[in-house]
């Protein structure tokens, strides 16, 4: 009997030990790939080698020539999920935003929903705010060039074994011209087993 | 001799759990769910699956998701469905790992390994989520889940060397280029259905007896036209026999999708196996009402022959499929001018007699043999240890307990029809008819903008 209550405890104890949940803090910026899926080392990889495409070519330097040293005004656009994965191509938009902010090259306006909310704002300000704080209408920044890009995706799988190709696709262009003033690309390949 | 007090003492607690909870076949212990779902009381089949404690273990967590993804679908949760989906899409993509231990899923203790769907489920889920992002009014998102359907359909054909089963899946590509064509990408389109067709022609009328459906026809050649591919465009009109009309604008239509009845379920069965020695140290496994006969090669090892041959027989418990008849048996949109018949797309209870069967003789083939040295083993060990017997015993009736889980809220088949709609109000009904029932759905559609609308309906 004495083995078998000392079995049961082990048992027990094995069962209550595999259910302890266990958390550690660890870098951002370290490496970890679980799944093999789309995860936060691709869109920070895809974040930092666009910036330093974007940021360190010539349609700075061209446009700033051309307009007596005028800081360009980007607007970011749709980025068009082509992939098989569902991916939020605002991880690295955001951080790439951001670059561009803080290198103080270029000057940044906001588009899509958040410039529909603003909007919305500046229409209840013209009813609710003092006059003296009220902002008016038809001020805002015009873009000189539009941020635009899609991600597509390869797979090839064969049982256990799969490639994941991503490449990730920016171009920016000239709004009053339509000109294609710089194109930037990253490539992700991996190899996954289950 | 504490084993044996211990055991002689709960044999019969064991036996009785065993017979009492064993018995039971997947469909079985969830009938409440089943006939919530049958009913259509999508509420109450949610309260249920929130209820149902064992249903989200490890071991059935992929039919919670799948269940209650299905459930969200239907009560119009298209976003939270979607969640489930996606989580049910994950675990499979990610339970691979553990392929190697999962090969004997039929014929070992399958019941208390994690579930990992059917095939045909592993695709099929990607259906449902395709539905729920063309709610939601994101084309985007379900040209993701099509190609996801599209890649696990791919990696799956992998697996089969042979041809003459189910490695293909017509559907998934005659899905694609719907959605393809919603999204007015026609070159894509006109590649994904001619993909459809082809499987159609060459594995689903042969295999599973369904037919190529018209409306593909129909529109394979509209995307050819639509796509500039004029020499394919006349080479597939002199194939079907008939012409596409290059007079009729591309104008907005609706794809209606009709999930008809429920998919078969599982029930535990057993085959039993003559084993007979062939010589040049070969022994034969044979069931002639199968007609399956499996040579496998022992080698120079005379005795392990010989306790095969000894054996003579050998029994084992497997899954079979039961089908659920629907009780409707076509159904048909009606406009103001014309009827639009309802195609099998997918007839999901043939596939699933097919999946199942091609997986049987796949792993019987491959796992056979090492079951029933397994087998001799536990003869030999039942002679000579009286308390190792009993304790195999119990052993034994669990592992003889076939695995009987499924994704049971699948419907019977999946239909559909591309129905032309005019600039405005658009009235409609649904026809559906069965033997002795008939019933009508209204529907109204409003075309404000040149595009694709989707409508699905229930055949319950």
């Amino acid at each position: 009997m004495k083995q078998i209550i000392l079995s049961s405890s082990i048992v027990i104890a094995l069962m209550m030990g595999s259910c302890n949940r266990k958390v550690t803090r660890v870098n951002p910026e370290k490496q970890i790939d679980l799944s093999g899926r789309w995860n936060d080392v691709d869109s920070r990889m895809v974040a930092d080698e666009m910036t330093k495409q974007i940021l360190g070519e010539k349609w700075l330097s061209n446009f700033s020539q051309a307009n007596s040293g005028k800081k360009p005004v980007v607007i970011c656009g749709f980025i068009k999920n082509k992939s098989s994965e569902h991916i939020e191509a605002e991880t690295f938009i955001k951080d790439i935003e951001r670059a561009f902010i803080n290198s103080g090259l270029v000057t940044l306006v906001q588009g899509g929903d958040k410039r529909q909310e603003i909007r919305g704002e500046r229409a209840d300000q013209q009813e609710n705010a003092a006059q003296s704080t009220m902002k008016k209408f038809g001020l805002e920044m015009g873009a000189d060039f539009m941020l635009q890009g899609d991600i597509n995706s390869i797979i090839d799988s064969y049982k256990r074994d799969k490639v994941v190709f991503y490449k990730i696709n920016l171009e920016l262009s000239n709004l009053q011209t339509n000109e294609v003033v710089w194109l930037g690309d990253k490539e992700l390949k991996k190899t996954v087993r289950n | 001799m504490k084993i044996r007090q211990f055991i002689s003492k709960y044999i019969f607690l064991i036996s009785v759990f065993i017979l009492l909870t064993g018995c039971f076949s997947y469909y079985q212990k969830n009938i409440q769910l089943e006939q919530a779902f049958e009913n259509k009381n999508f509420v109450k089949a949610e309260n249920i699956l929130d209820n149902k404690k064992w249903e989200k273990r490890k071991h059935n967590i992929l039919l919670y998701y799948l269940n209650k993804g299905t459930v969200l679908h239907m009560l119009g949760k298209y976003k939270e469905s979607n969640e489930y989906f996606q989580k049910a899409d994950f675990f499979i993509e990610d339970y691979h790992k553990n392929y190697g231990i999962t090969a004997l899923s039929l014929l070992s203790n399958p019941s208390i390994e994690p579930y990992i769907g059917e095939n045909y489920e592993k695709i099929l889920l990607h259906y449902y989520s395709t539905l729920n992002y063309l709610q939601l009014n994101d084309p985007d998102g379900a040209l993701i889940e099509c190609k996801r359907m599209l890649i696990m359909m791919q990696n799956i054909t992998t697996y089969y060397k042979n041809n003459n089963k189910y490695n293909r899946d017509a559907f998934t590509d005659l899905l694609l280029g719907i959605v393809y064509d919603a999204n007015n990408d026609f070159e894509n389109a006109f590649i994904a259905y001619r993909n459809a067709y082809e499987i159609y022609r060459d594995d689903y009328k042969p295999l599973l007896g369904t037919d190529i459906p018209i409306q593909l026809k129909k529109d394979l050649l509209r995307t050819a036209y639509l796509n500039g591919s004029y020499s394919e465009l006349e080479l597939y009109e002199k194939e079907f026999g008939f012409q596409y009309d290059r007079t009729i604008p591309s104008g907005s239509s609706l794809v209606c999708f009709w999930n008809n009845g429920v998919c078969p379920v599982k029930e535990q069965s057993s085959i039993t196996f003559v084993i007979t020695n062939m010589g040049n140290g070969y022994v034969l496994f044979t069931n002639l009402e199968l007609g399956i006969t499996l040579p496998f090669f022992i080698g120079d090892d005379k005795n392990k022959i010989d306790n095969l041959v000894k054996m003579k027989i050998l029994r084992i418990t497997f899954p079979k499929f039961v089908s659920r008849p629907p009780i409707f048996q076509n159904a048909f949109i009606k406009t103001a001018n014309e009827e639009y018949p309802l195609e099998i797309a997918e007839n999901i209870d043939a596939i699933a007699f097919r999946s199942l069967h091609d997986r049987m003789l796949k792993e019987l083939g491959e796992t056979l043999l090492r079951f029933a040295l397994k087998r001799v083993e536990e003869m030999e060990v039942q002679k000579n240890n009286k308390d190792l017997s009993v304790a195999l015993n119990i052993v034994n009736t669990i592992t003889e307990k076939a695995d009987t889980r499924n994704w049971q809220m699948l419907p019977y088949s999946i239909n559909y029809t591309r129905v032309n709609l005019k600039d405005g109000r658009n009235d409609l009904t649904m026809h559906s008819v069965g033997n002795n029932i008939s019933t009508v759905d209204s529907l109204t559609i409003n075309v404000t903008t040149n595009k694709t609308y989707f409508q699905s309906f229930l055949g319950l």
